[in-house]
């Protein structure tokens, strides 16, 4: 093993075999929480030990183990690695300037982005400079579809340094690089390595509620290092503690086409499970005489087929569906960038990360309980994406509307009318920011 | 609750009986879908590895075996007449990989019931004096934290074979003709070769791939004055 690999790494270790090399030993468990992930949920081997059950997944943590890890040692060139030489908005540069101040002081920012707002871009110039400061930076999102989406973006257009992309049971290609794009669950096998670490889509699933990720995130930075939140639907937590001024943040409610977010329409159906769709065939009907690709969210699963039969009806429309754990799903998205695929019937699990020009949307049974508020503004801001598309549909059919949403209604409208207001002038709205 | 093996959300049932009487058994690891996936051996079965043989052999009267036991039979090994509970598809690969190899001891629970059951009827029909489990090496212990049979095993077990220092080599890592070419990884612990001595034993293990391990722990034993050794498994 390279001394390389475990720079501010977290490497399980049998204590009974001596380390590789010279490094600091950490043990596995103390008073009966995991050291890895922080939790204390456990299950007993036979000789008396036992292993952690909430990283498990990560590779299996024991009693008879230890963590080995070298402290950071930023051997990192202090030069610029960004080939991009776009040209951000005037908000934009507002918060990438915001930003670079929370870094020099290494304090945590929330950047609240609606859908479309550009917040990659955003970002080139933050990481730019911590680069050039030798900081290592982390780029980590809880869904790996972003990792995927986000690597291309960044190998190729943003910068020409290696990029360790972690994601998945990858731990073994490990090499040692100053920038790191990973999803969240890669944090656990960091220990303080990161001077500046940006989350994307904080509030998604699996790490919004997940204590062991949070932890693993707190960890992985350095003791002096900054944190960027990056959302475009915040949670409560997350809002509270802005109100609190324990979090600075920057606002963006503006897209970078200027455009406003589409609002979601709400129309009402019967038991749209029992009885053929009239009002989803006549949309499809106008979609089929249009170019534009489309989705259709439902609920559950077990949804996808009976929706896929209906749509069999249109014989020039070539479809699939897609669910979380569809192992061709990338490839599915791909082809309907590509235009092998109209549409595609999915589950909540494309809500984020799908950026296609001129999409529109469907969401069936958005009254169910999958759909949360947060789920809902994030579906509509798959809308409109494109400067040249700057508008587009978002039907929610329902058998009821729920107060959820009636809240993405609402936070779309809120959105909006601040979009309208600050056109123009510089968003940061400077909460928190006052210490 | 999400299934251990394919982290899918699903209702576990539980009766008040097993919430009052039996605590650990309380908790289902799999979801239905997953269980329901494993495949039981039925219909025809070689008497000598248990392997399932396609139905278009006919019955003969005398015990049918497969091509691999009668290579077995002409290398002169006696036959293990061995027993398994499960065909090794994919899905119980996995179980394996999970329970084994990233550790997660929990899961012994899902076939305890079923091997013990197995077991008891091989004792009872074969006259059976002990249970021999297949040892896994020191080292592979301790990293472990424990031996993958050994949960399944009933109370007559004793643990007779060892492996010879650092010797065996990780079968799950070599193809079939470097499997059977495996040098013998067994030695018999210290003290234990007496017991041994005259008794009818069972040796078990969890999975039956090519036999190699099972007739070299068979061949061990009826060194050391073995009677009959027959052999078991969960999956074959």
């Amino acid at each position: 093993m390279n001394a390389e690999k475990l720079y501010g790494r977290l490497v399980t270790w049998p204590k009974a075999i001596a380390p590789p090399l010279p490094c600091q030993t950490l043990p596995a468990f103390k008073q009966g929480v995991c050291q890895r992930c922080g939790q204390k949920e456990r299950a007993r081997l036979a000789n008396n030990g036992f292993y952690c059950l909430k990283c498990l997944n990560m590779g299996r943590i024991a009693t008879n183990d230890c963590l080995l890890t070298i402290p950071e040692p930023n051997l990192f060139q202090a030069k610029s690695h960004l080939r991009w030489n776009g040209q951000l908005t005037k908000q934009q540069e507002q918060v990438s300037q915001d930003l670079m101040e929370s870094y020099n002081r290494r304090e945590n920012r929330l950047v609240w982005a609606v859908t479309g707002a550009g917040k990659t871009e955003m970002l080139f110039p933050l990481i730019d400079y911590a680069l050039r400061g030798k900081g290592r930076v982390a780029i980590l999102t809880p869904r790996f579809d972003v990792v995927l989406e986000l690597a291309p973006r960044l190998e190729a257009a943003a910068f020409d340094c290696p990029i360790q992309v972690l994601y998945g049971q990858h731990g073994s290609q490990y090499q040692y690089s100053q920038l790191v794009l990973a999803t969240t669950h890669q944090a656990l096998r960091f220990y303080r390595a990161f001077d500046l670490l940006i989350i994307d889509e904080v509030d998604a699933f699996p790490f919004r509620g997940d204590a062991a990720l949070s932890y693993a995130v707190l960890r992985a930075q350095k003791i002096r290092a900054s944190v960027v939140y990056l959302t475009a639907t915040p949670t409560a937590d997350l809002k509270r503690l802005v109100t609190q001024k324990k979090l600075a943040q920057s606002y963006l409610p503006q897209r970078f086409h200027q455009g406003l977010l589409p609002q979601i329409q709400v129309k009402r159906v019967g038991n749209w499970r029992k009885h053929p769709l009239k009002k989803l065939l006549t949309s499809v009907q106008l979609w089929a005489n249009q170019q534009n690709p489309f989705l259709i969210f439902v609920p559950r699963v077990k949804d996808l087929v009976r929706v896929f039969d209906y749509l069999q009806r249109f014989q020039t429309l070539k479809g699939t569906t897609v669910h979380a754990s569809d192992p061709d799903r990338a490839e599915k998205v791909h082809d309907l960038r590509s235009g092998a695929y109209r549409y595609l019937v999915t589950t909540t699990i494309l809500e984020r990360g799908v950026t296609l020009p001129a999409l529109e949307v469907v969401i069936l049974g958005a009254d169910d309980s999958v759909f949360s508020t947060a789920a809902l503004v994030q579906i509509a801001g798959r809308v409109g994406r494109f400067k040249e598309h700057p508008d587009g549909l978002v039907l929610a059919l329902v058998q009821e509307p729920t107060l959820k949403l009636r809240a993405a209604r609402q936070q779309i409208a809120d959105l909006n009318n601040r979009a309208k207001q600050v056109a123009g002038v510089p968003t940061d709205c400077l909460e928190g920011d006052e210490n | 609750m999400n299934c251990t093996l394919c982290q899918e959300d699903f209702q576990s049932s539980v009766t008040i009986g097993q919430l009052v009487f039996n605590k650990s058994q309380a908790k289902q690891l799999l979801c239905p879908e997953c269980l329901n996936s494993f495949v039981h051996l039925r219909g025809t079965i070689c008497s000598g590895c248990g392997r399932q043989l396609a139905d278009s052999i006919p019955t003969a009267s005398s015990p049918l075996i497969c091509l691999d036991c009668q290579t077995w039979q002409n290398q002169g090994y006696h036959l293990l007449g061995h027993q398994a509970l499960y065909v090794y598809n994919q899905p119980l690969r996995e179980y394996m990989s999970r329970y084994k190899f990233m550790g997660d001891y929990r899961l012994a629970t899902v076939f305890q019931k079923e091997m013990r059951q197995m077991l008891r009827c091989s004792v009872k029909d074969k006259q059976i004096d002990f249970l021999i489990p297949i040892p896994v090496s020191k080292e592979r212990f301790l990293q472990r934290g424990f031996n993958q049979v050994n949960p399944w095993l009933l109370r007559s077990a004793k643990d007779v074979l060892e492996i010879f220092n650092h010797s065996k080599v990780d079968q799950s890592s070599l193809d079939r003709a470097g499997r059977l070419n495996t040098p013998q990884p067994f030695v018999i612990a210290a003290k234990q070769a007496r017991l041994v001595a005259g008794k009818r034993v069972l040796v078990v293990d969890d999975v039956y791939t090519t036999g190699r391990t099972l007739y070299h722990a068979a061949d061990c034993l009826y060194q050391i004055g073995a009677r009959f050794v027959s052999s078991a498994s969960l999956a074959r």
